[in-house]
């Protein structure tokens, strides 16, 4: 078994522990198997010789329960509660959810409308540029050249903010993907 | 051994690892390997005891990317051990009337 296994395991043994209590003791058992692998032993071994999950979580469980550290069960009336509240909470939370998708792809769209914006700055400038040569005329052709040169260089200057934008924005993807996925599974990494 | 008396004399061998330097969970299982065999499990309920009668604080310290948690022993924590070695004196004087006893009865 892996560390990250047990540690799994563990924190599903402990679910009727309070959150403070259990997040302490998955990060004492987490540290315990870390210095153990610093020690030299291998991970799988390092977590095999330590007392098993069942174990480790009664006398957790144990001192827990002399100390109010268990969560309180719930009532019969709040379950009910709950399940007659299915067609207002679940609403609520699709809306909250799909509120947040959204922005998400807005703040996408934003940054795909700046390079888009940029690189249709220079097609257009190029094109002015190369409608010169029709234009009939010296100045035409100079402000056609004149429209071309600007057009294209804004697209260019654009094209920096753009990048910055979308770089600065691509790394809070995982980040988000990854906090939902732990408040999900509830694995500690601190 | 009673559980009892184990639980007890476990919370002393804890507070004793940690009377020369702070400790750490790991630390105080390998200090005390020679002496008892302590398990992490057992360990944790133990520290969070001794935490909770102000025996030990306890303090975090980044180490290799990770915190760790160290203890560190308190007046009431030296206080605990001496007194543990006070009444092990009357506990002594007991245990050898009983052995003393004993052993008149083998007579």
């Amino acid at each position: 078994m892996t560390k990250i296994e047990y540690l799994k395991k563990l924190k599903l043994a402990l679910r009727q522990v309070k959150n403070e209590e259990r997040k302490k003791s998955l990060a004492y058992f987490s540290e315990v198997i870390d210095d153990r692998m610093e020690d030299g032993i291998p991970e799988e071994t390092a977590v095999s010789e330590l007392e098993s999950i069942e174990a480790a979580a009664e006398r957790i469980i144990a001192e827990a329960m002399t100390q109010d550290q268990i969560k309180p069960k719930r009532s019969v009336w709040e379950i009910v509660l709950i399940v007659l509240g299915f067609p207002l909470w679940f609403p609520l939370l699709l809306t909250v959810a799909l509120v947040v998708l959204i922005m998400y792809i807005v703040v996408w769209i934003l940054v795909g409308s700046l390079f888009i914006t940029s690189i249709s700055l220079v097609i257009g400038g190029v094109a002015a540029i190369l409608v010169m040569f029709f234009a009939g005329g010296l100045a035409p052709a100079f402000a056609c050249l004149g429209v071309g040169l600007v057009c294209a260089g804004l697209g260019v200057a654009l094209f920096v903010p753009a990048m910055f934008f979308a770089r600065a924005y691509a790394p809070a993807t995982p980040e988000m993907w990854n906090k939902l996925k732990n408040r999900k599974e509830g694995i500690i990494h601190e | 051994m009673d559980i009892q008396l184990k639980r007890g004399v476990l919370e002393i061998c804890v507070l004793s690892a940690m009377r020369k330097d702070d400790a750490y969970g790991y630390k105080i299982i390998k200090d005390l390997s020679p002496f008892m065999e302590v398990s992490e499990s057992t360990l944790y309920p133990i520290l969070k005891r001794l935490e909770q009668s102000g025996c030990v604080t306890e303090y975090s310290v980044e180490h290799n990317g990770r915190l760790r948690k160290y203890y560190r022993i308190t007046e009431a924590g030296h206080d605990r051990i001496n007194e543990f070695l006070n009444d092990w004196d009357s506990v002594m004087r007991a245990y050898h009337f009983i052995k003393g006893d004993a052993e008149n009865d083998k007579d």
